[in-house]
């Protein structure tokens, strides 16, 4: 048991030193997040705020901007596994007396400290613009709390995807699947100015629970039923992709 | 087999989808604290072989043990005894040097004070010291190679699979690698290495298997295959075409002859290649009168050996023979 936690560690040490010596890793968290505050506030954030009281867009949709920071956090762990499956190193670890598992779980892990710092790029950037929350440091907790399992959930997927591509190439393109959700939901816009049949889906998905959560959390209002919610279901994700990635990755040590 | 058993394969076959066989009934010994050479060309199954030994594929049939375990049913138990350097570098670039040893260390489940005194001596061994914290992505390919080798023995494995360690290294890097094993196996590691190179197999190996698509064609010392497979050498350059001819005619005497009219070379086996047989030829060719421009002794090399231990009638030398 020591040493299963022990081998744990050392991968999650592995891919947080993966950043270290490729600091450009990071570049697609910082930038992006910038990025998405320009656009909603001062792109299309002009046409989208007339429904909404003067300058309270952007504290509408911040909350849905850490989601999809975070969502571009996670699909790197999609990349990160991939290059692995092609990698000598993964000979390595397939011939140690190790658990197998800890090589993903390491990718993933690595994966919360690269989307806290989407966190802080886009809360910067969000006050930067107007952005105020009337959280205290328990909402804020709580929300960044929430962001880190949404990050999680999101992850494994990426991990999985990893795991199925062929090669790295398709790899990358099939994660892209992880980012629509996130668009179809209400992170950006209230799912209620849509159509009947895609409000169903929308309103009712996990990454909307997440984000109305969040809303609740940063404006220092109980967060209620979302939050439990989007506890649950992004948990059950886990623990459903956490067990179909280890189980794929130990098949594929094993061939 | 005199020697104590540490790896013992036992009509092993394996094939990759629908393909051909790549391996078709492999059975061979490896004695205990020396080193073994899987001998062959590109293809013939000698990589995976490796693989199956070192728990990384399922044989589809047959038995493989090492260390005394099955490597299919004791998995655990063999990666215990085991390192294995492959032909695809199996360090992770995106560390520095000794980021890898520590962790490869740490998942051999050896204690930290342990680590770090074992990497230090492997930096030291291999001379790597100098790369300090750089990514190992900026190291040269002999430096990688080098810190392979270095992490497959963090856990001074008893049992060490080389895949074609000197494939790409330069020849005094080749020389120091062939040093460093020795020195282990004078420390009772036993090694496994496969070569295309019957000069690295002769310079190492007590033993030689020799496997040519799929299966073994030949076993024993170097010194027993050479023998098996050829003679040396006299290789006579004659200094003109009149030269040629009279040299082929004048060696004749000494059994048969292999003459190239082209590069005027002329080849025959004497003896064993000793002094005596040097003075014999010298002879005969100062009777004749011939004017040599150069003289060699060519030992039997992988090209020698590979054409007679791969003769089938797929060759058209073979089929030629054969008709």
């Amino acid at each position: 048991m020591k040493w299963i936690a022990s081998d744990y560690w050392e991968m999650i040490k592995r891919s947080l030193r993966h950043i270290r010596h490729d600091p450009e890793q990071l570049t697609n968290v910082t930038l992006q997040p910038v990025l998405m505050v320009v656009l909603m506030k001062f792109v299309l954030g002009g046409a989208i705020s007339t429904g909404f009281a003067d300058g309270s867009y952007i504290d509408f949709v911040l909350p849905g901007i850490f989601i999809v920071a975070a969502a571009f956090a996670a699909i790197s762990t999609t990349t990160s596994v991939a290059v692995d499956l092609q990698d000598g190193v993964t000979d390595r670890f397939r011939t140690l007396p190790m658990a197998k598992s800890a090589v993903v779980t390491g990718h993933v892990i690595a994966d919360l400290a690269r989307s806290l710092v989407g966190v802080a790029v886009t809360a910067a950037a969000g006050y930067a613009v107007g952005f105020r929350a009337s959280a205290g440091l328990g909402g804020w907790m709580a929300a960044i709390a929430v962001i880190l399992l949404v990050t999680l959930a999101l992850s494994w997927l990426a991990a999985l995807v990893g795991l199925l591509g062929k090669s790295l190439e398709v790899a990358q393109q099939l994660a892209a699947v992880i980012i629509i959700p996130v668009f179809l939901s209400g992170a950006l816009v209230p799912a209620g100015t849509m159509p009947g049949w895609l409000r169903v889906v929308t309103a009712n998905q996990p990454i909307t629970e997440a984000v109305d959560s969040l809303r609740a959390l940063l404006a220092g209002q109980p967060a209620g039923t979302h939050l439990w919610l989007a506890v649950t279901e992004f948990a059950a994700i886990i623990v459903i992709a956490f067990t179909l990635a280890t189980t794929l990755f130990r098949r594929a040590a094993t061939a | 087999m005199m020697y104590e058993e540490a790896i013992g394969v036992d009509s092993i076959t394996k094939s990759y989808g629908r393909g051909a066989l790549a391996l078709d009934g492999v059975t061979f010994q490896a004695a205990a604290g020396a080193v073994t050479a899987l001998l062959g060309p590109n293809g013939a199954g000698k990589t995976t072989m490796i693989r199956i030994l070192a728990t990384l594929l399922r044989p589809d049939a047959g038995r493989a043990r090492v260390g005394g375990h099955d490597v299919v049913t004791e998995r655990a138990r063999v990666q215990d005894l085991i390192g294995l350097t492959g032909q695809s570098l199996s360090v992770d670039g995106r560390l520095s040097g000794p980021e890898n040893l520590a962790m490869f260390g740490r998942l051999h489940r050896l204690s930290w004070p342990a680590v770090r005194q074992r990497s230090g001596e492997l930096l030291e061994l291999f001379d790597l010291k100098k790369a300090g914290k750089k990514a190992v992505k900026t190291y040269s390919g002999g430096m990688r190679r080098k810190l392979d080798l270095a992490i497959s023995l963090m856990a001074e494995p008893r049992i060490l699979f080389l895949d074609e360690p000197t494939t790409g290294l330069d020849p005094a890097s080749r020389h120091a690698l062939w040093d460093t094993i020795r020195g282990l196996v004078s420390q009772g590691t036993t090694v496994l290495l496969t070569t295309q190179y019957l000069d690295e197999a002769d310079a190492l190996a007590r033993e030689v298997v020799f496997i040519n698509a799929g299966r073994v064609v030949a076993t024993g010392t170097p010194a027993e295959l050479k023998a098996q497979t050829g003679q040396a050498q006299f290789e006579l350059i004659a200094a003109s075409g009149a030269d040629f001819a009279r040299l082929t005619a004048a060696l004749a005497a000494f059994g048969h002859v292999h003459g190239d009219a082209v590069s005027r070379a002329v080849r025959v086996a004497v003896g064993d290649g000793g002094v005596a047989d040097l003075n014999a030829i010298t002879a005969a060719v100062a009777q004749a009168g011939v004017d040599v421009e150069r003289f060699s002794l060519r030992e039997p090399d992988l090209d020698d050996v590979y054409f007679e231990l791969t003769r089938d009638l797929s060759h058209p030398a073979a089929a030629k023979e054969m008709a």
